[in-house]
């Protein structure tokens, strides 16, 4: 056992490397033998290469308070989390299963509403989530796929399960570091990563393309795709480049998209280019000031009724908030039974909802072991960590609460597993999840690797980027390596 | 092309320009004041026609009352509450080049990202302090690695072009400016030639003239060296020339557009292109070399706000528009420091799961 | 052994097509010879899928796609377990005396003429001729699948879907389901209980090459006293642990994978693409 490992101590968590005995799990073996033989000093060098490229290339976030919006690069950990194969397959059949189901909800209940007819889930929960838009009832959208891009959140439990924590289906975030992570590795571990079967994640552009372009208007051969960016200020600003460069595909902003005749184009120094498939990273409220918000300035007026006629396609689609919605997700076990009648393969974590009246009252008499979340928040805001709070912030949570029960949920804290990161001179274990990319278009493909991001405070639970978080490079590893799939199928 | 991006891309060669002219412009000054040092005069002699060149001589009478050196070379380098500082307009080429980093090299990206986090650094900050000189000299580097990245990478497109105009137009600018400084001095040779006319020499160093001045004339004679920056078709940094340049991108530009007949913006820099050519020093003189640089930056503005319409705005296409009822959108274009407000929290709320 | 099976039809039609109805059994079954461990079906467009179980307790799934499409893709995953049912040896020694003694329901619709699969005195014939004097029921069935085996010509194309047993007696020639109805038809005149099973056959490392191979079908035999045993005549082997069972029935009719039926012009359907991979996960 390397030096760098010596006093690590899984202190009674789920720990990804080591077992409970301290034994190394077999799928770290190579990866410990390398990063064991190299000094503190060695390993901090090559930390230091990376943020310092990072930094120079520009690949940041933003962080809102200050006057100018400050921009980070976003901490990076430089020992990859693995995942061998076999949990991987559980994993990737768990989430199509989950975006099946997903879709045919928001299709359902963007149309004929049977699961609500037939009792299968609560009519009030569902058409009182505030990201449910009635007026778009009966639009017919292209094959029916509402989320095209989805990031869901995965968890580990004291045990080693996974959970789903939440489903992201509105304009989930992340897949830029998930690649630069990958190329960064390939810079600072290049022997490692030629050593073992990785599984590649670069195609992820080439996959989202197909994804959108599956979307177009029929008849359009070779549609023209864009990306749609709230704008420069926006904290995923980066992401939004450089997925648009990995594509190939022009990057825009709502000003630069005008309306003719039902068709979106887009000005360009020569003019007019018809635009037909929209991947938008800005909020419902905002696409389109004649239809939601008047005040927006970064949607396009008139781009909902292209999009009812036909004439452009949006990823993801208007109104998938509702799936989003933390009260709405504590019913995807059903819908998994309802629309494709089998037993869900990821399980969700256990949840209380507010609105039920007697899982209210149990929530405020728990308030000190629960995670209280709000259901439309995401970004790790407005929520309580039970045990972790002050007895005047579980007070004052127990207000909002008893304010607005239907905006609350709760859920047990989960301790969730730890993977050893680089702390000063040594490894220390910190709380991790996990975040696949799931994109669905003519098939629903799972990119096989994802954005594991770290609680960089000690015991902190909280993984956002916005909080303190930090990520890590996800491998997935293939037993085989010539028994490694193809991440594009040839096309049949 | 976007027209947004074809708006950023101009803006962008136009802030490095702005941020090179800046630097080269303190640089000079604090030269002169060391070797008029001797001579002791009013500092705030020297330092006001700088604040004329940039126009900022209202806001920096807001900030302080008494023309000092040490408050004059920190407005105008590191200030960020004013609008055209070298900081900030470092900040806007960078900004301006993160909305189209999908269209230009990484090179290009990665010198000016370094160049602003250079400027932005405490490093920057103290090193202007202690030593503005070495500070001024690095973001001329900063500058000059930009030019070279983007001559050896950028594709002799639309791209190119642009970037050229926005460099050519804001140099011309600048020029016609810093000769607008001169234009109260005296035009006679000092009586003995040992003598040397101090502020046009510092003239001609402050645009990098005078090696390629003084290979043609062997003394500084203050007509010959208006005759050479405004009017000379060699010297690259010279009004003349940039307008020339100028020309040549916006006529590939208005080609590839496909534009029929004469546009405009090929219009106004034609014709002041063609002025330029046929007048002679002696007739700017007789104009006032004043009036004839106001003139000057009218046109100059005209051809800027042309090239706007034209590949932005598409002001003819937005008279074709027939929709029913007018909807207030936001006109597309690059970033500039006093970016609107609204928009800019609009995009940071946007969620990004 | 441990497999993970993707399988995908994709049906591309001429013109849009509406008003679809179609059953699927893609489900694998379960019993104390292999276990499931997920399975996973999704189908585009995007409809509700509901199930039921037949006659033989298959699990049929069923969905109905009102609207206009150009297409409807079925997509299926599974993992599952199997294990040898010849782990203690074959069911020798039982004698055609006690097949009489079957009359129970579960067995008896396994002994006479269904849809694809007829009687004959021709295919009786054959029966005896296979039989020879040999009085073992399942070194009978065995005898048949050689049999079977060295005498038919494995030709793809040469016959359909629909094609009927006694075409295959005729001809001599088929694929997998014919061999298959083939085998059901001679041994349930010799009156040992017969049925078609429809599955997958994983057949070493390279058999995961998508598009290479589509789904199998072979044949299981009654034995009295010891259970259903399955018997390969497309490969001449028994049916071990490589073969992942499906659905069950009388034959192909009972189990195909894929049915249904929609409004549309005739000849709507341009082309059928079938994507199979059984990749082996414990090797």
């Amino acid at each position: 056992m390397s030096s760098l490992f010596n006093d690590y101590q899984p202190e009674g968590f789920f720990d990804e490397v080591f077992s409970k005995t301290g034994k190394a799990r077999p799928h770290y073996g190579a990866m410990l033998d390398s990063v064991g033989s190299l000094t503190p000093s060695e390993y901090s060098a090559r930390q230091k290469a990376v943020d310092a490229a990072f930094l120079r290339q520009g690949v940041t976030f933003t962080v809102y308070g200050d006057d100018q919006g400050t921009e980070r690069i976003f901490p990076f950990d430089l020992m990859p989390r693995i995942i061998p194969q076999r949990e991987w397959e559980t994993i990737e059949a768990g989430l199509i299963q989950r975006i099946t189901a997903l879709n045919l909800f928001l299709n359902d209940i963007y149309h004929g509403q049977k699961i609500i007819t037939d009792k299968a889930v609560p009519a009030e929960l569902v058409l009182s989530a505030s990201h449910y838009r009635p007026e778009f009832r009966g639009i017919k959208v292209p094959h029916g796929i509402y989320i095209h891009i989805c990031g869901t959140d995965l968890v580990r439990d004291g045990k080693g399960g996974y959970f789903v924590l939440e489903d992201n289906g509105r304009c989930p975030s992340g897949a830029s570091y998930m690649l630069e992570n990958r190329n960064a590795m390939k810079r600072a571990f290049p022997g490692l990563l030629q050593q073992l079967p990785v599984r590649p994640v670069d195609a992820y552009g080439s996959m989202l393309r197909e994804t959108l372009a599956h979307l177009a208007p029929s008849g359009v051969l070779d549609p023209a795709i864009v990306v749609l960016t709230p704008g420069i200020y926006n904290s995923a600003y980066f992401e939004h480049c450089y997925l648009a460069k990995q594509m190939g595909v022009p990057i825009v902003e709502g000003r630069d998209l005008i309306l003719r005749n039902d068709r979106v184009f887009m000005r360009t120094t020569k003019g007019l280019e018809q635009v037909h498939v929209i991947y938008r990273r800005i909020d419902d409220d905002f696409l389109d000031p004649q239809v939601f918000r008047k005040d927006s300035l970064l949607g396009v007026p008139g781009i909902i009724n292209a999009y009812r006629k036909g004439n452009v396609a949006l990823a993801n689609s208007i109104g998938t908030g509702v799936a989003d919605d933390k009260a709405v997700y504590a019913l995807v076990p059903q819908m998994i039974k309802y629309y494709l009648d089998q037993d869900p393969i990821l399980p969700n974590v256990p949840t209380h909802l507010g609105v039920d009246p007697k899982e209210c009252s149990y929530i405020l008499d728990n308030l000190d072991k629960l995670v209280v979340k709000a259901v439309n928040e995401s970004g790790g805001y407005g929520m309580l960590m039970g045990p972790h709070a002050s007895k005047k912030e579980r007070s004052d949570f127990a207000e909002l609460i008893k304010k607005n029960p239907r905006n609350y949920i709760a859920q047990p804290v989960l301790q969730l597993s730890r993977h050893p990161v680089f702390v000063d001179d040594h490894f220390e274990g910190r709380h991790i999840d996990l975040r696949p990319y799931v994109l669905c278009g003519d098939r629903v493909r799972v990119v096989p690797g994802g954005l594991t991001r770290v609680a960089l405070k000690k015991g902190s639970l909280v993984v956002n980027s916005s909080q303190g978080g930090g990520s890590k490079d996800t491998w997935v590893l293939w037993d085989d390596p010539l028994d490694m799939p193809a991440e594009t199928p040839p096309a049949a | 092309m976007l027209s947004r991006v074809a708006d950023s891309i101009y803006w962008m060669a136009r802030y490095v320009e702005r941020a090179e002219n800046l630097s080269r412009l303190l640089l000079s000054t604090q030269d002169l004041l060391l070797d008029a040092g001797a001579e002791g005069v009013d500092e705030a002699q020297f330092w006001q026609p700088l604040l004329a060149t940039t126009g900022d001589e209202e806001a920096y009478s807001k900030l302080h009352k008494k023309i000092k050196g040490k408050d004059v070379t920190e407005f105008l380098a590191v200030r960020s509450d004013n609008p055209n500082s070298m900081l900030n307009s470092i900040r806007a080429a960078r900004e301006n080049a993160r909305t189209v980093r999908d269209q230009i090299s990484d090179e290009i990206w990665e010198s000016l990202n370094s160049l602003r986090l250079f400027v932005e650094s405490a490093e920057g900050k103290a090193m202007h302090r202690t030593q503005s000189a070495a500070f001024y000299e690095r973001v001329l580097r900063g500058s000059y690695q930009f030019q070279g990245i983007a001559d050896s990478t950028t594709p002799r497109g639309e791209i190119w072009h642009f970037l050229r105009l926005g460099t050519c137009l804001e140099r011309a600018d600048k020029m016609s400016r810093l000769l607008d400084t001169c234009s109260g001095l005296s035009l006679e040779l000092p009586p003995h030639a040992q003598a040397r006319p101090l502020r046009w020499a510092a003239l001609l160093r402050s645009c990098s003239a005078w090696h390629a001045f003084q290979a043609h004339h062997r003394r500084l004679d203050p007509c010959k060296i208006i005759a050479y920056l405004l009017l000379d078709e060699t010297f690259p940094r010279s009004i003349a020339c940039c307008v020339a340049e100028a020309e040549t991108a916006l006529k590939s530009l208005c080609a590839d557009a496909g534009l029929k007949g004469m546009p405009l913006p090929l219009r106004h820099v034609g014709r002041l292109r063609a002025d330029l050519a046929y007048t002679t020093v002696e007739e700017v003189l007789a104009t006032g070399l004043h009036e004839y640089i106001d003139d000057l930056q009218l046109r100059l503005n005209q051809i800027g706000e042309a090239i706007f319409q034209t590949f932005v705005q598409h002001a003819e296409l937005s008279q074709l528009t027939d929709d029913d009822a007018p909807v207030e959108s936001v006109a597309p274009g690059a970033y500039h420091a006093h970016a609107d407000e609204d928009l800019q929290v609009q995009q940071q709320q946007q969620q990004q799961q | 052994m441990r497999f993970r099976v993707f399988h995908r039809t994709r049906y591309v039609y001429r013109a849009a097509v509406r008003d679809s109805y179609n059953e699927v059994r893609l489900r694998p079954a379960t019993d104390d010879k292999s276990r499931l461990e997920f399975f996973l079906l999704n189908v585009k467009p995007p409809a509700r899928l509901q199930h039921f179980r037949d006659n033989w307790l298959n699990y049929v799934h069923y969905f109905d796609i009102p609207e206009p499409h150009n297409d409807l893709i079925i997509e299926s995953q599974s993992t599952i377990n199997t294990t040898n049912p010849y782990k203690d040896g074959k069911p020798l020694g039982v004698r055609f005396e006690s097949l009489k003694s079957e009359t129970d329901e579960m067995v008896s619709p396994f002994l006479g003429t269904s849809r694809y699969v007829e009687v004959t005195p021709e295919v009786w014939r054959l029966g005896i001729d296979i039989r020879n004097d040999s009085n073992d029921v399942f070194e009978t069935a065995e005898a048949v699948m050689h049999h079977i085996f060295r005498e038919w010509k494995y030709a793809p194309s040469s016959t359909t879907a629909s094609t009927h047993m006694n075409e295959v007696l005729e001809k001599k020639q088929g694929v997998c389901q014919d061999f298959t109805h083939l085998m059901i038809g001679i041994c349930r005149s010799l009156g040992i209980p017969a049925r078609y099973i429809s599955g997958y056959l994983y057949n070493g490392p390279d058999s995961h090459l998508r598009g290479a191979q589509a789904s199998h079908a072979w044949c299981e035999v009654h034995v009295p006293g010891k259970g259903w045993f399955g018997l390969d005549p497309t490969n001449d082997t028994l049916a071990d642990e490589r073969h992942i069972k499906i659905a069950t029935g009388r034959d192909y009719q009972d189990a195909a994978p894929v049915s249904g039926h929609f409004d549309g012009p005739p000849g709507a359907t341009a082309a059928l693409q079938v994507e199979l991979e059984v990749r082996r996960l414990d090797a």
